[in-house]
């Protein structure tokens, strides 16, 4: 990727000059049934004018609610109990009265959400939902009318002055993050609180709207606080970084500290578990084992004591404070060289990981599951959506597809049509060279054996009031094989495959965490011993460190048992990590196919080197100029 | 607009046709013929024959049923067998009285439920939560003829500020016929207005809920404006459902409030058909009803497509 703009330059902490926003000993709880959730643990920072700062974390970590809780956006259960948020080092934002909280809000801090399908008003236009953005902070009709124009077209929407009588729903998802960001910035403030702004869009949208923020903070001199959990997003747009975790800050440094030469072990094993686009083909992911400090019952010593390779007995039993590095850089770890222990470690497990199973020879093998021209077709009243468009692909034994594409591409429909939820318009599916466009009963019986599917929402995709034994039972049962001992013998065996305990099995799936769950589904999925496993972005809705594991797991499972797999994903570092080949779709067609490595390296069409430069990396700016 | 109006026409159409149909099966269904008792007691096999033949009972079904839609559509309801003259007259002598309670019960429904609703909304302390939903579970639980001669006793018996019963045109004198509407018209009311409170009161909560309201108040909207611009339009469409609903509540409810007020509407009438198996007046009666359900179900959806732009344009 090449970034043509210039990176806001994190100013100098001149003494004189008081910071526009000073956090110390932020903490907020949140009620719940088991008493109070203590989400945000003593944040300390300072937002200079002008300055970008990114906030990451996985979920849990506290970013969000550290950004709701700066102007007391807070939802209804949760509460700040400690600290102060100066503005200007004058105004104390935590114990401000509700007026002059009304005047800060908008006027001097405006806030961009991450779902800019639900974050306006459905019955609102456009225009009103700009005047009411005004009006609340008493700019007069007439220039209120004027600007409204100005302001969407700041934000790069086409004819103005028509747009503002639409409403929200005849905008795209892009385009309403811009009226978001046009209605944040309409009074001009001096702070742009933006908390995942970009999380629900598409790689290519993705980037015009942090090119926009950039673009607006800089002409307009706006400070921006970005949330983020995408360490791309922070590399690309951030000068400095706040690194959270349990509810505390771990890591504070510049942009290019942070990610360059990370200090902290939290940091250090989240960056190694991103995906990159740059890596050496075959390079293992490292997930971070465990799971995120439960902040009920927060723990006395280091939050990532649990997880933490280098944590000694002084970790679980005394909190590091925030050490300060040459240079200005903070870190929250009782180990001072860190790295330097952690690459010891590193390198004996990376020798020890598996690379990624070579793709056997399959140049005279016949595909297991071949595609031809195939076509769909939804027809309503009033339109016809082609959403596949001759469309053709082989998928051979023991290999990885990679789909990638945006929305609306029809990756989705492609799979529905693969597994019979749609029927296809055109074209023929073969599966073992046998024809089943048109499946007849046996045909039904064998595919639902053969070919399963992990799904993308492991909160979803579970019943809630079955136990696991009985989830990944299930297309045992519905199928008829076993004896319910076998059955079980062949759970508690599946369960152990997928890195669970067996013991698993007696309970409930409101008992694991995302990725464990997702591990169910996939247990699930592996119990017929199928031939085929459709992914269907099965690792989107989990956080880095735990997507991590979740990919390398598909990837032993597929080695090991010589599963053929499609993996359909949006997000073209994660594909390429999994899969020898891809395939590019676009708009209903698939527009380029090759195998993994080439494509990133050398993608031909033009619509793949759009999507491979929209990704951002995960290098800081100044490291990837002295490569 | 005009074009979601006519998609919508034809389904209307329908449901009204059918249930013509339906309504005439279900009355030849019911045991007891009027023939019997037109003919007084005792009658002859042969008179009983004859009346039957001159009211066309003896007629197939169907072409009894196609006579009848025939001359309905033409507005023509026949005669009644036992009050004698035509239909029309009768029943168009009281609608309009039925349809001043039942409208005046509407709008003391629809004002009273929207302002217990945004109170029920907004009102945060405990005492002020307590009282509004006392008031809605009385209004809901107590039935409309105790209600009714409650307020008869207070105000028509004891403090004597309005009268006890009867009618007054409030188109003659609006101010007499006021007094004579009020009573029978909020206790119609009083039921209807606490269901659509609830209805208020969890649209507003819910809207505040989402996250446009967020993006509202991060943008410094001040809290009344909160409430009336942006949450409570949203409340609304739900609302609107409910009261479609309604309608054919206070309808229901007009019948009985209407003895108790000696209101002389439709359900005074409708009583006495009944009762006394007036075919054409029942059939009459209940088309009538069908209509008015089949009228007001279009006006909700058209009163959903004027509040969200999302159905008209959709
Ligand atoms: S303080 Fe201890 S447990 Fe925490 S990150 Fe440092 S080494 Fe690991």
């Amino acid at each position: 990727m090449t970034v043509s703009v210039e990176k806001p330059v994190a100013p100098a902490a001149a003494p004189t000059t008081t910071p526009l926003l000073s956090v110390r000993g932020l903490h907020v709880a949140f009620d719940s049934e088991r008493g109070p959730v203590h989400a945000v643990r003593g944040v300390d920072f300072d937002l200079a004018r002008g300055e970008t700062l990114a906030i990451v974390g996985e979920s849990g970590s506290g970013k969000s609610t550290t950004a709701l809780a700066l102007n007391r956006m807070l939802p209804a259960a949760g509460r700040i109990t400690a600290g102060s948020v100066l503005l200007d080092g004058a105004l104390d934002l935590v114990t401000a009265s509700e007026a002059e909280l009304r005047e800060v809000r908008g006027a001097r801090i405006g806030m961009v959400f991450q779902d800019p399908m639900t974050s306006l008003n459905p019955l609102l236009t456009v225009g009103r939902h700009l005047d009411e953005a005004m009006r609340a902070h008493g700019v007069d009709r007439r220039r209120r009318t004027a600007r409204a124009a100005e302001l969407l077209d700041l934000v790069g929407i086409a004819e103005p002055a028509k747009r503002l009588h639409d409403h929200p729903h005849q905008f795209s998802g892009g385009m309403r993050q811009r009226v978001m960001i046009a209605l944040a910035l309409a009074n001009e403030p001096d702070v742009l609180l933006a908390d995942e702004p970009t999380t629900a869009l598409d790689p290519t949208v993705q980037d015009q709207i942090l090119t926009l923020v950039e673009d607006l903070g800089r002409t307009l001199g706006t400070a921006t606080v970005l949330i983020t959990h995408n360490m791309g997003v922070v590399a690309r747009s951030a000068a400095r970084v706040l690194v959270l975790y349990g509810g505390r800050v771990v890591e504070q440094a510049s942009t290019a500290e942070a990610l360059g030469t990370p200090e902290h072990p939290y940091t250090i094993g989240l960056l190694r578990a991103v995906p990159r686009l740059d890596a050496p083909y075959g390079t293992r992911l490292e997930g971070i084992p465990g799971t995120p400090p439960d902040l009920a019952a927060p723990p006395v010593g280091c939050a990532f004591a649990d997880r933490c390779p280098l944590a000694g007995d002084r970790c679980r039993t005394e909190q590091p404070p925030l050490r300060t590095l040459p240079g200005g850089r903070t870190v929250a770890c009782w180990v001072e060289d860190a790295p330097a222990v952690l690459t010891a470690a590193g390198s004996r497990s990376a020798a020890a990981a598996k690379p990624k199973a070579p793709l056997a020879e399959v140049a005279d093998a016949a595909p297991v599951l071949a595609v031809s021209s195939l076509g769909k077709v939804f027809r309503s009243r009033r339109n016809r959506v082609v959403a596949l468009d001759d469309v053709s692909l082989e998928l051979f034994r023991g290999e990885t597809l990679g789909v990638v594409g945006e929305s609306g591409s029809g990756k989705s429909t492609l799979v529905r049509t693969l597994v019979g939820v749609h029927s296809a318009t055109s074209g023929r599916i073969l599966f073992e060279g046998r024809d089943i466009t048109r499946p007849g009963r046996a045909d039904q019986r064998a595919l639902r054996r053969s070919v399963q599917m992990v799904f993308q929402d492991p909160y979803a995709s579970l019943n809630p009031r079955l136990t696991v034994g009985a989830i990944v039972a299930d297309p045992l049962v519905s199928q008829g094989i076993g004896t319910p001992a076998e059955r079980r013998r062949r759970v508690g065996e599946l369960l152990e495959r997928v890195g669970l305990d067996a013991s698993a099995a007696d309970r409930l799936p409101r008992d694991f965490s995302g990725g464990q769950r997702q591990r169910i589904g996939i247990a699930r999925a592996l119990a017929p011993e199928p031939s085929v496993l459709i992914c269907d972005e099965p690792v989107s809705a989990l956080d880095v460190s735990v997507q991590a594991q979740v990919v390398n797991l598909l990837a032993d499972l597929q080695a090991e048992l010589g599963l053929s797999m499609v993996f359909i994903a949006h997000d073209l570092a994660v594909v390429r990590q999994v899969s020898h080949r891809i395939a590019v779709m676009r708009a209903g067609r698939v527009v380029e196919t090759g195998p993994a490595e080439e494509l990133c390296a050398h993608p031909r069409h033009p619509y793949t080197q759009a999507l491979l430069a929209a990704v951002p990396s995960p290098t800081p700016v100044s490291a990837r100029a002295a490569a | 607009m005009t074009g979601y109006l006519l998609r919508r026409l034809p389904s209307a159409f329908g449901v009204l046709l059918l249930a013509s149909f339906a309504i005439f099966l279900v009355l030849r269904a019911v045991p007891g013929d009027p023939a019997e008792t037109l003919a007084g007691s005792d009658p002859s096999p042969a008179a009983v024959d004859a009346i039957r033949h001159d009211l066309g009972l003896d007629r197939p079904l169907l072409a009894q049923y196609a006579s009848w839609l025939g001359h309905a559509v033409r507005g023509d309801f026949g005669r009644s067998y036992l009050i004698g003259g035509s239909v029309s007259d009768l029943l168009g002598q009281r609608i309009g009285n039925t349809v001043e309670l039942t409208l005046g019960a509407l709008v003391f429904s629809v004002t009273l439920g929207l302002v217990l609703g945004v109170l029920g909304a907004t009102v945060k302390n405990r005492f002020g939560q307590t009282l509004l939903s006392a008031f809605n579970s009385v209004s809901l639980v107590v039935p409309g003829y105790v209600t009714g001669f409650v307020f008869v006793f207070l105000f028509a018996v004891t403090w004597q500020v309005l009268p006890a019963g009867g009618h007054e045109s409030i188109l003659a004198d609006p101010q007499i016929g006021f007094q004579y509407v009020l009573m029978p018209a909020l206790v119609l009311a009083l039921p209807v207005s606490a269901i659509l409170s609830r209805y208020v009161k969890d649209g507003i909560e819910q809207a505040l809920s989402e996250d446009y309201a967020r993006t509202a108040k991060s943008l410094g909207v001040p809290p009344r404006r909160l409430l009336w611009r942006h949450a409570l339009p949203n409340a609304l469409p739900p609302v609107l459902t409910a009261l479609g609903m309604q309608i054919g509540v206070l309808l229901g409810g007009a019948v009985v409030i209407e003895a108790v007020f000696a209101w002389p509407g439709l359900g005074t009438l409708a009583e006495q058909a009944v009762t006394r198996r007036d075919y054409p007046v029942v059939q009459a009666l209940l088309l009538f009803l069908v209509a008015v359900f089949v009228v007001v179900q279009l006006l909700t959806d058209i009163a959903y497509a004027l509040l969200d732009p999302r159905v008209r344009l959709g």
